[in-house]
């Protein structure tokens, strides 16, 4: 065994980048990626700004009260979350301004779907987009958000 | 078993000078392993770039993989253009029958325009919405951004899927008077970059993309030259849905 060191060594070497590539292949593609947004950013104080004359991507959690947007730019884009109802996050004047757009978004919007549920409940559809629906869910959705 | 005699390197190999000549090779071997991620992260050297993975992103209807009668995704515009049924065309076309969605999709990504009315149902999933933004926005000179919107706990019931079952709705915002400034094969582009967006994927600017951004120094300006979904676009697609699927 011995005498095969010399060669051993090499390989190591060879395999131990070829793997630091491939993790690294992997990352990138986003298969082996942790699914959703950006770490919660600690405080609202010193996280980086929607800029005001660029376009901002966002995603809202409503059910956690979590706001992701996305600042693009230098070739890469950059994603940030926020409680979007903390006070700190609601006084930084750019924040404000940008969860007070996307809420209201979201509340035109959801008006709309409650406006539907509450028609499909009244009609008491079996199906919608040939997919067999559940009523009581229905029901639910708009005792919590309409 | 042949008996080798120890070589003269593989004496050196045991001397102090060689001990030390490895530790260089073994810390230059790792250094180089980490530049390599590093460069393939912060780069983004493989493109397929996602904001997320379904259920936190993207559509239910992806989620079960087989073609939808009318279309997988619903859309409600505000302001109908025969570009976006161009788009449309453009992106069903760059992913059906490609071997890169394993017999997921098998008639590509077909959107549906559903109407003209602007008007969110439970069953549309992206709203085109034009304004002039100077008025809605603020000036600017973009053409479009998207506010997606996780769907709720209950609707995923509605629908028979588990929590969570990706967005409802994504709106996207469109800037009306730049987007009627523009060629047919910009609006498409654009359409094609904000839907992606309501798909889970993110922008990027290494190599040709539809996640690429409109700026002049993304992907050296090449906005125009991509006219549908390519490799890496269907790629982040596949990152973006898991390898389940609903029963």
């Amino acid at each position: 065994m011995r005498r095969f060191k010399p060669l051993l060594f090499p390989m190591i070497v060879a395999a131990s980048i070829a793997a630091a590539i491939a993790a690294g292949a992997v990352w990138a593609s986003g298969t082996g990626r942790p699914t959703a947004s950006a770490p919660l950013a600690a405080t609202c104080s010193s996280v980086p700004l929607p800029p005001a004359d660029q376009p901002v991507d966002t995603n809202l959690d409503k059910m956690n009260g979590l706001l992701t947007y996305s600042l693009h730019g230098g070739g890469s884009s950059r994603s940030v979350t926020i409680e979007y109802k903390n006070p700190e996050c609601l006084g930084v004047p750019a924040l404000a301004k940008l969860i007070s757009h996307v809420l209201a978004t979201d509340a035109e919007a959801q008006a709309q779907t409650c406006a539907s549920f509450r028609e499909q409940v009244a009609a008491n559809v079996a199906t919608v987009r040939g997919i067999r629906v559940n009523l009581d869910a229905a029901k639910q959705y708009i005792s919590e958000w309409c | 078993m042949l008996r080798m005699r120890p070589t003269r390197r593989a004496e050196r190999h045991r001397s102090g000078p060689t001990r030390r000549r490895r530790r260089a090779w073994l810390r230059a071997a790792v250094v180089a392993g980490m530049a390599a991620a590093a460069f393939a992260i912060s780069s983004n050297a493989f493109g397929n770039n996602i904001t997320g993975t379904y259920g936190n992103r993207g559509y239910t209807w992806l989620a079960r993989y087989y073609d939808m009668a009318g279309g997988l995704e619903w859309i409600t515009s505000n302001y109908c253009t025969t570009s976006e049924l161009n788009a449309i065309d453009d992106i069903r076309n760059s992913t059906a029958g490609t071997s890169q969605f394993a017999g997921k999709w098998p008639s590509g990504l077909r959107m549906y325009r559903n109407d003209c009315t602007g008007t969110v149902t439970n069953y549309i999933d992206i709203s085109l919405s034009y304004s002039d933004f100077c008025a809605t926005h603020g000036c600017g000179t973009y053409g479009g951004e998207n506010h997606s919107t996780l769907a709720p706990a209950s609707y995923c019931s509605f629908w028979g899927a588990p929590y969570p079952c990706g967005s409802h709705p994504s709106t996207v915002h469109l800037n009306k008077p730049k987007f009627l400034g523009t060629s047919n094969q910009g609006r498409r582009r654009l359409l094609m970059l904000e839907t992606g967006h309501s798909q889970g994927l993110d922008e990027h600017c290494s190599g040709d993309s539809i996640m690429n951004d409109g700026t002049p120094t993304c992907n050296n300006g090449r906005w125009l030259e991509v006219t549908g979904y390519l490799a890496t676009d269907r790629q982040g697609i596949v990152n973006v849905y898991p390898g389940w699927m609903y029963p």
